[in-house]
């Protein structure tokens, strides 16, 4: 068994593209995922039923269909182009997961909050964008980390449909060299290092906010689930 | 619409189903199994075991379970000398991924048993071994439930990534027959109805049996 790494060094140029695209979907799946997450768990925790119920359909259904089958479908059957079918998918699919992240925090938070702000007179709407959601993001940070990891890791499926993401980059560079193990092994570095710029992301703006220290290591940690 | 084809082709997507369910059982069980193993070395008191499993956590936490699939399907071939069997280099990468994220699993679950329950089982004169086996882990256990249903869900749905590297399971069923009939909306909204189905019965049943297992030790079910 001989390893060639200089191989991978002449594919560098396709590795950058494909670290691009990576970057690329994980920067929009993220935006929308939130939004969408925010939107759906907003509607778990309102007063009327059927719109809690709406949104309890919306988490069951998207976080049980694997997220390759929903990136087929806006492929295969809607027609889309393969960047965007797997941003959607994906979006739709971590969607459900931010919108539980969500729900949970602004119970948390709700709880004797929201009372004591009414108590003072703001109204509903201000109770719930000045009071309950700033703090029920900060608590978020911890559980919404694991869920941008999520989204990266996730993201290499969109090779599936098409995308010449990293991971499909991985795939290509085996195929043309049969340097598979090189290929693979630089690859998983390359992921490991954007893990790192996200959590490095994530830990300065806590800093800036000044949540660390209120949290503390408490809850920093959150299950694997992806 | 012509769902018809979905009832023609009803036999070989079953087919797809089954080996998507026996994957499944497989993975869950053996990294559960091995997931012990590895929340053990990690709570070690020999320094390397627990470096060498925290390392291996962290390094499936960072991976995407695609790339470790890809390790083993690059990687087996240099090892046996032959080209491995799809199915083979899916379900092992699937394990040693998954296995990481049990032993999390495991390890919370020793963790959330308080530590008097530890103490009181040891000042009642019960060994090390007794102790675990008789006091800690029957709580573990129930403890664990929860993050073991939602462990097998992400399993089940991961299982439609063996379709990457051409093993016939639910999801690449589904694409031979939207190939083969040239139908993509009934038969990708088939597999997708039933993965929701397999997922939902799993996650209702892992609640009923943690509901039922708390209530006999005497514990609130909300």
């Amino acid at each position: 068994m001989e390893f060639k790494w200089s191989v991978v060094f002449e594919y560098r140029d396709i590795l950058l593209l494909g670290i691009v695209r990576t970057a690329e979907i994980f920067a929009v799946s993220t935006v929308l995922s939130l939004l969408l997450g925010t939107l759906i768990g907003m509607l778990r925790t309102s007063q009327k039923l059927l719109l809690r119920q709406l949104g309890g359909l919306y988490v069951e259904v998207f976080r049980n269909i694997p997220v390759l089958i929903q990136m087929m479908f806006f492929y295969f059957a809607i027609g889309l182009h393969s960047f965007w079918a797997a941003v959607i998918g994906l979006s739709l699919y971590t969607g459900g997961y931010i919108a539980e992240t969500v729900r949970s925090v602004i119970t948390a938070v709700a709880r004797g909050q929201k009372e004591a702000a009414l108590a003072s007179g703001l109204s509903t709407l201000q109770a719930h964008g000045s009071i309950v959601l700033p703090q029920a993001f900060m608590y978020a940070i911890p559980p919404l980390t694991t869920e941008l990891l999520n989204i990266l890791k996730n993201s290499s499926v969109a090779m599936v449909v098409g995308v010449q993401d990293l991971t499909f980059t991985a795939r290509e560079i085996e195929t043309a060299t049969f340097r598979g193990v090189e290929a693979a092994a630089t690859v998983t570095v390359l992921y490991i290092a954007l893990s790192a710029v996200i959590i490095g992301s994530v830990g300065i703006l806590e800093r800036i906010l000044g949540v660390r220290a209120k949290l503390g290591e408490r809850g920093r940690r959150s299950e694997i689930e992806e | 619409m012509r769902w018809h084809i979905v009832l023609d082709n009803a036999w070989f997507l079953a087919a797809g189903l089954s080996r998507t369910l026996w994957m499944s059982a497989v993975i869950i069980l053996t990294s559960f199994l091995l997931g012990n193993i590895v929340a053990a070395m990690r709570v070690s008191r020999i320094r390397g075991l627990s470096i060498v499993a925290a390392g291996y956590v962290e390094l499936m936490r960072a991976t995407p379970l695609l790339m470790v699939i890809f390790w083993f399907y690059f990687t087996l071939p240099l090892l046996t000398g032959h080209a491995p069997s799809p199915l083979l280099a899916a379900v092992s990468g699937m394990i040693a991924f998954r296995c990481a994220a049990m032993a999390e699993v495991v390890r919370g679950g020793l963790r959330a048993v308080g530590k008097g329950q530890w103490e009181a089982a040891q000042a009642s004169a019960l060994g090390p071994v007794q102790v675990l086996v008789h006091v800690v882990l029957p709580q573990a256990v129930v403890n664990m439930l929860p993050s073991l249903t939602s462990q097998s869900v992400a399993t089940i749905k991961s299982t439609s990534l063996a379709y990457v590297i051409g093993v016939i399971e639910l999801t690449r069923a589904g694409n031979v027959v939207m190939n083969r009939e040239y139908t993509t909306v009934e038969v990708l909204s088939v597999v997708a109805l039933t993965y929701l189905c397999v997922n939902l019965l799993v996650s209702q049943f892992g609640q009923a049996v943690w509901r039922a297992a708390r209530r006999r030790s005497g514990l609130s079910t909300v």
